[in-house]
């Protein structure tokens, strides 16, 4: 027999002894106090997962909450998986010589397939679109992140940066969806005083959206002026350093709201994804597309892409064609 | 190293014998004299209770999930062995034949090395009380740097926290404070820090810490980054630092014991190491006061309780740089230049046979001081008798001087030594009344010294007796447990912690470098014929 020599089990299923032995030896996760806890969490140990790993997991789970939202899911998948999602960009805006931003009304939304950058945004029809950057089909130019900020970077309006230790070939898909736009619902305004908006701080650049403004007391707040307001029903609002002056509030104060853009805006990332066929962004990925007499584009048969998903998820839910 | 050769194995006393035997009468022996025979019966109970209180205090901390022990035990490696495999057997000394541990063999940097069974072949032995069998430097390096910086406490809002080194709980420490409540109308106010940032699970938080006394603090809060910290209520001259690793700690809380001294009131123990002319001590030190409001108000003096002298593995004196407590043990880890040491911090036991023959029914004691009882070497201890019959007074008494190298002498009182074959050391006694007598003893050597002192009485019926009474003084000493060279990398540091994690950490001055202890142990299940190792080996060699 050799120096080293596994058990031989012999024709007749007589075990043979064997001397030395050579073994590889195999990680097992010890049950401990740390599990005890993931159980009040309802969340496991992963395989070879060490205490101070799984402890920062189930820290997390009071911090990105587990809910049915897509963010919900993207964070519950992530953590279980050890996954969790971090910050991949951020996006600003570029200035004026004058410190203000080009862009009046900046908005930027990243969606399923897409990055959307409105240097206009508006609720009507009558937005402006600055980019829409396709970053799902792997053949564009901005499937990863790096191609993406360059592309950003080409704005006339916005600007894009990698958060350090970042990896630069990460799919530019991997972003958490989400977009810059802000509502603030119950700011109060004191009579014939400055009000400070909530969200912003005093001094830098704008971020609220103008004409998004609405007041509670409509009878008081009748009419913007650019100055210093002067007559009853009049008011400004300095969109730029953030803040609203009332000519006189009746009541001693005056309930309004307002929109805004979060900018600088951090986008995480997740090597989670997750992907709803009720998305158009996405379905429209899937799906050839055939404009309608009326101009309307609309999904006609799937793609291959969309086709090989499809069979894949009826296979998975044990449904088939025509059942 | 086996079993029995373990300093820490050696019979050891507990800090709880003294606070059961605080429960006699001041006056009592058995109180006053940490080696009374009273305590000595105590101590055999006292350490099964130090040990239960001990783990139900790691079980209180681990109940918060911020707070569990980040080394308990989360994984291990199991090698199946093969059914033909059939372990050896060796006959006890008992006669009864049991399995004969396998040789194991990892492969450790390409080379099978061969790995000891842990202590018992149990669980506890293999993760949780086993000594380290190697150090390597673990091949990262960071530039260190404060939170903040020592700055006064006037200064502290205006100074701009720096980036965490590495993410965990918080150390604060202040120095030089010396007011601890502000009045205000009818409220009081308590010195404290605020910290502001984001906590280590990403959450934006503010965390207070009250400040008891001149020290380092701990928060309760992980912490990633720090945006803000002020201090309310506090000496504008009051100096304090904010680190991610307790440089500053000095002494050193242990968390492990507690300071029990002779006249009640249970107080927090600090470690620290100090020099004496031999080499570096390990000194445990309490507060005077043992209530904690007279403390807050600045009575904060300590003493020193006991002062162990640190050996190397050949029994010589080394110049230790830091140490630090390893947490939820009796273990301390010490470095100096080229060295990294493991100690039990406990009191080692004083050799006690040289008082073998000490009467039941003194009628003169030996005491000292504060009844001290331990010394560092070099130190000199005054004895003083201590009449317990004042109706009877010796005709003569002697001094008799154990050294703990085994050298006997008869004492003068002037201190002088006589050998035992040159006099007999007897001295008259006045005749009328009684002075209590003083001698000093001074403390070369290390260990126990046992003084005794014999008294002659005349009785009733013209016949003479003797009495003997004893004292141990004791100059205590550890040998490590284990000692390892440094990796060239880590050689010449001048402190060493552990982070939240549990990762070792030493710091040069300048940056800090982590440090990886391995634990070459196994354990086997005979039944199951399995091999469980603690580290990660490429493959291992078992043999019967």
């Amino acid at each position: 027999m050799s120096e080293y020599s596994i058990a031989g089990i012999s024709f007749a299923f007589t075990v043979t002894s064997v001397g030395k032995v050579e073994l590889v030896p195999e990680r097992q996760n010890i049950v401990n106090r740390f599990d005890e806890h993931g159980d009040l969490l309802t969340l496991d140990r992963l395989p070879e997962e060490g205490n101070a790993s799984f402890r920062q997991r189930m820290l997390d789970v009071t911090v990105n909450r587990g809910s049915p939202t897509y963010e919900g899911f993207i964070n519950n998948l992530a953590r279980e998986l050890g996954l969790s999602k971090f910050k991949a960009i951020t996006i600003d805006l570029v200035l004026g010589s004058d410190g203000e931003p080009l862009a009046t009304n900046p908005r930027v939304d990243i969606l399923a397939s897409e990055v959307i950058l409105y240097k206009e945004w508006n609720s009507s029809e009558d937005y402006e679109i600055d980019k829409t950057i396709n970053i799902y089909d792997l053949g564009t130019d901005c499937y990863y992140l790096s191609d993406l900020i360059n592309e950003i970077n080409t704005s006339e309006y916005f600007t894009a940066s990698l958060v350090s230790g970042v990896r630069p070939n990460l799919l530019s898909t991997c972003l958490v969806r989400g977009n810059t736009h802000r509502r603030e619902d119950q700011e109060v305004a004191w009579a014939d005083q400055q009000t400070r908006l909530k969200d912003t701080e005093w001094g830098t650049r704008p971020r609220t959206h103008e004409g998004s403004f609405w007041f509670s007391e409509k009878n008081v707040f009748v009419t913007e002026v650019a100055g210093e307001p002067e007559n009853p029903g009049e008011y400004s609002i300095d969109y730029y350093n953030g803040y609203l002056v009332s000519y006189d509030i009746p009541s001693g104060t005056g309930r309004f709201g307002y929109t805004y853009g979060e900018f600088p805006y951090t986008a995480y990332a997740s090597l989670v994804q997750l992907y709803s066929l009720q998305d158009e962004n996405f379905t429209k990925k899937l799906f050839a597309q055939e404009v309608l007499e009326s101009g309307e584009e609309v999904n006609a048969l799937p793609n291959a892409e969309g086709s090989e998903i499809i069979h894949q998820l009826y296979k998975d839910t044990k449904v088939f064609w025509g059942a | 190293m086996t079993l029995e050769d373990r300093p820490s194995r050696r019979y050891r006393r507990s800090w709880i014998t003294q606070r059961i035997a605080n429960q006699f009468a001041p006056w009592t022996h058995a109180r006053s004299c940490p080696v009374s025979v009273a305590q000595q019966i105590i101590n055999v109970g006292a350490l099964e209770i130090q040990k239960t209180e001990q783990q139900l205090a790691e079980e209180a901390r681990n109940m918060h999930l911020s707070d569990c022990n980040p080394l308990l035990m989360d994984h291990a490696y199991s090698s199946e062995l093969p059914a033909g495999f059939s372990f050896g057997e060796t006959e006890t000394v008992d006669g009864a034949i049991v399995y004969a541990p396998p040789t194991v063999c990892a492969e450790i940097n390409d080379v099978l090395t061969e790995i000891a069974i842990a202590e018992d072949n149990n669980i506890e032995t293999f993760y949780y009380d086993c000594l380290p069998t190697r150090i390597v430097y673990g091949e990262v390096q960071k530039i260190w740097d404060d939170v903040i910086s020592e700055t006064t406490a006037s200064e502290i809002s205006s100074v701009e926290p720096e980036e965490l080194v590495l993410e965990g709980h918080l150390y604060v420490t202040l120095m030089s404070n010396t007011i601890w409540k502000t009045r205000f109308k009818d409220t009081y106010y308590f010195t404290k820090i605020t910290i502001i940032g984001y906590s280590r699970k990403g959450t934006y938080i503010t965390e207070t810490l009250p400040l008891r006394y001149n020290g380092t603090f701990k928060t309760i809060n992980q912490w990633s980054s720090v945006e803000e910290v002020f201090v309310s209520h506090v000496d504008g001259n009051a100096k304090v630092v904010i680190s991610c690793l307790p440089f500053s700690e000095d002494p050193i809380v242990d968390q492990w014991n507690t300071a029990v001294p002779i006249d009640g009131g249970d107080r927090i123990q600090f470690l620290g190491l100090e020099e004496n002319d031999y080499g570096s001590i390990l000194v445990g030190r309490s507060f005077l006061n043992a209530d904690m409001e007279l403390i807050r108000m600045g009575l904060d003096d300590t003493r020193r309780d006991y002062a162990i002298e640190l050996l190397d593995q050949d029994s010589l004196n080394i110049t230790a740089e830091a140490f630090l407590c390893k947490p939820y043990s009796d273990l301390i880890y010490l470095i100096d230049a080229n060295s990294l040491y493991v100690y039990d911090r406990n009191v080692p036991y004083p050799e006690l046979e040289n008082t073998a023959d000490q009467s039941a029914d003194v009628r003169m004691a030996l005491t000292t001081d504060d009844s001290q009882w331990i010394y560092s070497r070099g130190e000199t201890a005054t004895v003083t008798t201590r009449i317990l019959d004042v109706g009877n007074i010796p005709i003569c008494y002697r001094f008799l001087l154990y050294t703990p190298s085994g050298s006997k002498y008869y004492i003068g009182l002037d201190g002088s030594l006589w050998p035992i074959t040159e006099a007999d050391g007897w001295i008259t006694s006045p005749e009328t009344s009684w002075d209590e007598q003083r001698i000093e003893i001074s403390m070369s050597e290390l260990g126990a010294y046992t003084l005794e002192i014999e008294t002659k009485y005349k009785e009733l019926d013209d016949t003479h007796i003797t009495r003997k009474a004893k004292l141990i003084l004791f100059v205590p000493s550890v040998l490590p447990e284990a000692q390892f060279v440094l990796p060239d990398e880590l050689k010449g540091c001048r402190d060493i912690k552990i982070d939240s994690d549990g990762d070792l950490w030493f710091y040069n001055g300048t940056s800090v470098m982590k440090a990886i202890l391995y634990h070459d142990y196994f354990i086997a299940d005979y039944a199951k014929k399995v091999i469980w190792t603690r580290e990660d080996y490429p493959r291992i060699t078992v043999e019967p």
